[in-house]
C-alpha cells in the first residue's frame, strides 16, 4: 500500500498565475493549508482535494497521485 | 492604510501565534527555577502568589492551546486560523502533551525510589512538562507548515 | 492481503477495543480505591511495582497499537489510518483529563496533604481510563 501522496499542486498552480493567497482564496481556505499540501507536509481530507481541483479546473487524479511518476510532466 | 484581506490576517495572525506560543512555552519551563526555589508548602504571602502565578499561567497556557487564541477576530479569520493543517497539529500536539506527562509521571516514579518528592511538586512537574510540551510540538508543527519549499 | 487478514484484523479491532473499555473501568476503580488507605495484604514493594507494569503495559498499548505478535498484514489493517486518528483522538482526551486532574489535586492539595503516591495513582490511572475508553469508544462505534 502506498503511504505518500504526490501532488502537481505548485506547477499547475503556478501554470494559471495564481500565489498561494489567490489559490486559497478561490478555495476558501487559509494560505498555510495550500503551502502544507504543496510541500507533502499535509495531506488534505477528500474534501480540500476536490475543492483544489474545482479551483484549479483539472481532474483531481490529476493533482494528486499515490505514484509520483503518474503525476510527471 | 491599505486594508489587508482576510486571509493575509489569519496568516499573519498564525504564524505570530506559532511563535508566540514557542516562546511562551519556553518561559513557562525557565520560570518553573522560581517555583521550586521557595517551600514545598507556601506559608509565605510571596511563595502563595507564586503558586497563583504559575496555576493562573498554567490555565492562560491550556486555554490558548485548545482555542487557538483570536476569539476577538472575526469569525472568518478565526475559521483561517483553525484551519485543516492546525487542527491535525493540534492533535499531534496533545498526543505529546499526553506522553510528555506518561513520561514524567513514569520518571518521577522512579526517582522516588530514590528521593522523596511530594505530590504536590510531582504533579506541578507533569502539568508542566505536559502544557509545555504541548505547546512546543504546536509552535514547532505551526511554524514548519509555513515555512515555505 | 488476504480477506482472511481482513476478518482476523477486524476480530483483533473489536476485541482490543473491548478489552480497553474492561481495562479502563479496572483503572477507574483502581484509580478511585487508590486514593487514602492503602492497607492490603501486599508488601508495598509488591503493589508499586504491579502498579508500574500494569501502567507501562498500557501505555505501550496506546503509543503501539499492541498485538505485536501478529503478522504484518493484520497489524497494518489493525492500525490503519482511521485507527490512527481514533489513537490521536483518545490520546487528546487522556491530555485532557491529565490537565484537569492535575489542577484538581494541586488545589486539593492546598487543603490537604497529597502523597506522591495518591496524586501519581489517581492522576495516571484516571488519565489512561479516559484514553483508553475514548479509544474504545470510537473504534466500537
Amino acid at each position: 500500500m502506498a503511504e505518500r501522496l504526490y501532488n502537481r499542486l505548485l506547477a499547475i498552480r503556478s501554470e494559471r498565475g495564481l500565489t498561494q493567497a489567490g489559490l486559497a482564496e478561490l478555495v476558501g481556505v487559509s494560505r498555510k493549508t495550500i503551502n502544507t499540501v504543496e510541500n507533502g507536509i499535509f495531506i488534505p481530507s477528500t474534501l480540500l482535494a476536490l475543492k483544489l481541483a474545482r479551483a484549479l479546473g483539472r481532474p483531481v487524479e490529476e493533482l494528486f497521485s499515490l505514484e509520483p511518476d503518474q503525476i510527471g510532466d | 492604510m491599505p486594508q489587508i484581506s482576510d486571509i493575509e490576517l489569519a496568516d499573519r495572525l498564525s504564524r505570530r501565534r506559532a511563535r508566540m506560543l514557542s516562546a511562551l512555552a519556553i518561559l513557562f519551563l525557565a520560570g518553573q527555577a522560581i517555583y521550586f526555589s521557595g517551600p514545598d508548602v507556601p506559608t509565605r504571602n510571596v511563595d502563595q502568589l507564586k503558586v497563583s502565578a504559575w496555576l493562573v499561567w498554567a490555565i492562560v497556557l491550556l486555554v490558548l492551546l485548545g482555542t487557538g487564541g483570536g476569539l476577538m477576530r472575526t469569525g472568518k479569520v478565526r475559521a483561517l486560523m483553525e484551519d485543516e493543517p492546525t487542527s491535525a497539529n493540534r492533535l499531534r500536539a496533545y498526543s505529546f502533551g499526553f506522553w510528555s506527562a506518561s513520561g514524567t509521571a513514569v520518571g518521577l516514579y522512579i526517582v522516588s525510589m530514590f528521593e522523596p518528592v511530594s505530590g504536590r511538586e510531582a504533579i506541578h512537574l507533569i502539568l508542566t512538562a505536559a502544557v509545555a510540551g504541548a505547546l512546543l510540538m504546536f509552535g514547532m508543527l505551526e511554524r514548519r507548515a509555513h515555512r515555505d519549499g | 492481503m488476504t480477506a482472511s487478514d481482513i476478518k482476523k484484523a477486524e476480530q483483533v479491532s473489536r476485541a482490543r477495543s473491548l478489552i480497553m473499555a474492561v481495562m479502563a473501568v479496572v483503572l477507574l476503580i483502581q484509580g478511585a480505591l487508590g486514593f487514602g488507605d492503602e492497607a492490603t495484604s501486599m508488601t508495598p514493594m509488591l503493589r508499586h511495582g504491579l502498579w508500574g507494569l500494569t501502567i507501562l503495559f498500557w501505555l505501550i498499548i496506546l503509543a503501539t497499537g499492541g498485538w505485536l505478535r501478529l503478522r504484518p498484514s493484520v497489524r497494518s489493517l489493525i492500525n490503519d489510518e482511521m485507527s490512527l486518528v481514533n489513537r490521536s483522538k483518545a490520546l487528546q482526551a487522556g491530555f485532557w483529563t491529565a490537565m484537569v486532574l492535575a489542577l484538581a489535586i494541586y488545589f486539593g492539595s492546598m487543603g490537604w496533604e497529597v502523597s506522591l503516591r495518591e496524586g501519581l495513582r489517581i492522576l495516571v490511572d484516571l488519565t489512561i481510563a479516559a484514553a483508553l475508553l475514548r479509544y474504545a469508544w470510537l473504534e466500537l462505534r
